[in-house]
């Protein structure tokens, strides 16, 4: 992906943690695509179910894109069959807990023509509420909110941001800890190309 | 460099074979690899993301893989900044593209999607056109209703893309030795996306 100042730079994961506005540190490089998003979100999402004729409508397998990202305090290999988080972290503890945060509006961006940018800060003070935590992994979650127009076909593939345990369809993690506490923030930009 | 799985790349697989009578035409198989285009890349990039988070949320693009066209060219490469199909040919009287007849997940192609749609003996092979050796062809992303007022381009028809028209842009494009469509055969084409 390119830097702020242009430069070509290797990996599509940046996820810089910041004091008073300021870099303090930053982990940078690789993801992995995990084999959910290549055998059960992406198949689902490109296809339609059935096409319509004029009086029905087209009615799509799935209608889950990137919504959220989360964090957590363990460690797995990055390899497509990573599922999970190891041991996800609270983004707020609520009421009620809430594991999964939201991508901000307007905060998925073309950086080319053919990817896609996610840029995703995190506060501090929702972070480390119980005290300082030491992030070592990332994950990215595909799902939608619409509680008037989905249909029960799909029950099962929305996730719950209240529950630790939703499945990746990206993870990135690191050994060396972002050790977070409430005076910092974390800023992450995650990039998926095709 | 980047790793394989760093991304997601889309691999597609063609093929196509007439039937009469039900019975393979022998010679007829054509089974080849095509290209993902750039079209369909950036397609993939917006379909991935939403717009804007609400409820409900609202996606970039509806569109999805939707229909098929097929022509005569045979000067195009199957380059991924293949734009569209180099000489269409209709479907019907008035058409270009054929809407998918079957999406399927077989296990065989796992991860990955099938799209497959049987050409009628009146169809492609026309009344005006009789004898047409189809050696292109491209998969091409719509919606028809469900998110069509918001997205609709043609009124009435109610999807972005305008079926008639010869100069849509496909996701995906394929080229291979002529095979001939006659009013004598069925012609069954099979398109294979795997991840």
């Amino acid at each position: 992906m390119f830097n702020d100042q242009g430069h070509y730079r290797e990996g599509n994961f940046t996820a810089t943690l910041r004091k008073d506005g300021l870099e303090v540190d930053r982990r940078h490089g690789h993801n992995v695509v995990t084999d959910y998003a290549r055998e059960e979100w992406l198949p689902k999402l490109l296809t339609w179910a059935s096409l319509g004729n004029g009086i029905t409508d087209d009615v799509p397998n799935s209608d889950a894109r990137l919504r959220w990202i989360g964090v957590g305090e363990g460690w797995r290999p990055e390899i497509p069959a990573v599922k999970f988080l190891e041991a996800p972290l609270a983004v707020d503890y609520g009421p009620p807990v809430v594991y999964l945060g939201e991508i901000a509006p307007g905060s998925m961006t073309n950086p080319v023509v053919t990817s896609i940018r996610i840029n995703h800060s995190f506060l501090g003070s929702d972070l480390a509420a119980m005290g300082d935590v030491d992030i070592t992994e990332f994950g990215l979650y595909a799902g939608y909110l619409d509680t008037v127009f989905y249909p029960e076909w799909e029950t099962g593939t929305r996730m719950d941001p209240e529950s630790a345990i939703n499945p990746v369809v990206a993870y990135k993690s690191f050994i060396d800890p972002l050790t977070v506490g409430v005076v910092n923030t974390l800023d992450v930009q995650w990039e998926i190309r095709f | 460099m980047l790793y394989k799985s760093d991304g997601l790349e889309v691999q597609a697989n063609f093929s196509a074979l007439l039937r009469e009578r039900g019975k393979v035409v022998p010679g007829s198989l054509r089974e080849v690899h095509n290209v993902f285009t750039n079209n369909g890349r950036s397609w993939l990039a917006n379909l991935v993301a939403w717009s804007s988070l609400a409820d409900p949320d609202v996606a970039k693009t509806h569109q999805r893989v939707r229909w098929l066209g097929l022509g005569t060219g045979v000067t195009f490469l199957e380059s991924p900044e293949v734009g569209r199909l180099e000489t269409p040919v209709k479907v019907n009287s008035s058409d270009y593209l054929a809407a998918i007849h079957t999406t399927s997940f077989p296990p065989a192609i796992a991860p990955g999607a099938r799209f497959t749609r049987e050409y009628g003996t009146g169809e492609i092979s026309i009344a005006t056109n009789p004898v047409v050796p189809v050696s292109e062809a491209g998969l091409f992303v719509d919606t028809l209703g469900l998110y069509g007022t918001a997205d609709s381009v043609f009124p009435g028809l109610d999807t972005l893309l305008d079926p008639t028209s010869e100069t849509n842009s496909p996701v995906a494009y394929a080229r291979f030795e002529p095979i001939t469509k006659t009013q004598d055969f069925v012609l069954e084409v099979r398109w294979d996306f795997r991840f």
